[in-house]
């Protein structure tokens, strides 16, 4: 079966996906890369066209994602509008 | 380029002294504002004053990505009022009495601190500088109001400028009083533990001593920054810029490339050849394509493309 066709934005959000998901496999807290992919596994029902939605949480994870890859930061939390 | 730094050292002033005050760009809303002003005067003698709309319609972009699918435009209408004749006044009164989660940034309410950049019927302006009766008529009774373009958005009219603010960072916004080589040598004469101590290179020492006395600079090389320290860094002209929107990456942005000639042009500065060599790309500088929608847009009525043209004739000048 061919792979399915991805769009720049899914690609970009796959990208962040699995950066953060190194950048946790460093830290200590085991938990941290368990809830990062919880995060992305909760939000990935957002329907492709809220694209202006996406967009904002790519925005966000990246910031989230300088936090986590400092050696000073041991811990993240997410806040959504359903935690 | 920019190989022998002696030979740049002893050109400096040079370059420098060719970087007068030259021919201004123009800018537009002056010309304008004498054109309305003259208008005025011709047609207030019949018609009497500008014909005022009862309400005015502010439409205004909200978005809050944890709540709404979709953006969209709020609006609302207030009575026109000339005691309160800044947008800024009447985004507080939106808040306060109809919408009270409206999002937007401000500080200073005088046009000092940047923060209330939006863009305003098209334009980006600050809000607290921003005359609402002056924009209004009774044909053309609304203003609306959207973020900055391009920017990633926080909420409603608040926008995210960290990429903004780190790309003014690179360019090292301060006095430099020693360059790059002095610090390196610097290491070498006062070891650090680990480090050698090298004789060779004491004789450079007079280069490092700090100044004894304040850092002077002549009326002359004063004049040189006028209308660069101004810029308080709102984001007006970048945001405008439509070579910004499509290479926001690298391209580094009219405001920053001004506040970038403000410490090139500064005599008290000892890095010129380390800034103007950090310059010299083909994506930070040289996609400036001279749009001028920075000149258009400037609250402060500055000229960042006259800067970024200055920057150019330095770089092939050295």
């Amino acid at each position: 079966m061919k792979p399915r066709r991805l769009s720049g934005l899914q690609m970009q959000v796959l990208s962040v996906y699995r950066i953060m998901l190194r950048a946790a496999k460093e830290k200590q807290d085991a938990s941290i890369s368990r809830m990062v992919r919880s995060e992305f596994r909760k939000n990935s029902s957002i329907p492709v066209t809220q694209h202006h939605r996406i967009e904002w949480m790519l925005n966000q994870s990246r910031g989230k994602l300088e936090l986590m890859q400092s050696p000073n930061c041991t811990n993240v939390t997410f806040f959504g509008p359903d935690n | 380029m920019l190989t022998n730094s002696k030979a740049l050292a002893r050109t400096i002033p040079a370059i420098r002294a060719t970087i007068q005050p030259q021919v201004r760009f123009q800018s537009t809303s002056e010309t304008v504002l004498g054109l309305g002003q003259r208008l005025k005067s011709i047609f207030s003698s019949e018609d009497g004053p500008k014909k005022m709309p009862e309400l005015v319609q502010y439409r205004i972009f909200k978005y809050d990505p944890q709540v709404d699918n979709e953006p969209y435009i709020q609006s609302w209408y207030l009575e026109y009022s000339k005691n309160s004749p800044m947008l800024l006044d009447d985004l507080f009164r939106i808040k306060n009495t109809k919408d009270e989660g409206l999002a937007f940034r401000r500080s200073c309410r005088e046009g000092i601190c940047g923060s209330c950049a939006m863009n305003v019927n098209g334009k980006n302006a600050l809000a607290c500088t921003y005359k609402v009766g002056d924009h209004i008529s009774d044909v053309k009774p609304y203003i609306s109001v959207y973020p900055l373009p391009h920017m990633p958005i926080v909420k409603d009219l608040a926008v995210d400028m960290k990429h903004f603010y780190m790309q003014y960072k690179s360019i090292d916004p301060y006095l430099k009083e020693v360059n790059v080589l002095d610090s390196f040598i610097k290491d070498r004469i006062n070891p650090k533990p680990g480090f050698k101590h090298d004789r060779r290179l004491s004789k450079f020492h007079f280069t490092l001593k700090p100044h004894k006395k304040e850092n002077l600079q002549s009326k002359k090389n004063r004049a040189l920054i006028d209308g660069l320290y101004e810029c308080i860094l709102c984001a007006c002209c970048s945001t405008s810029c439509p070579s910004y929107w499509w290479n926001r990456d690298k391209y580094l942005g009219p405001a920053v490339l001004l506040q970038a000639y403000r410490w090139v042009v500064d005599s008290r500065d000892r890095a010129l050849k380390e800034r103007l060599d950090y310059l010299n790309d083909v994506y930070r500088l040289y996609r400036c394509h001279t749009i001028l929608n920075c000149i258009k847009c400037c609250p402060k009525s500055l000229s960042p493309a006259e800067a970024i043209s200055n920057i150019k004739s330095m770089i092939s000048l050295t």
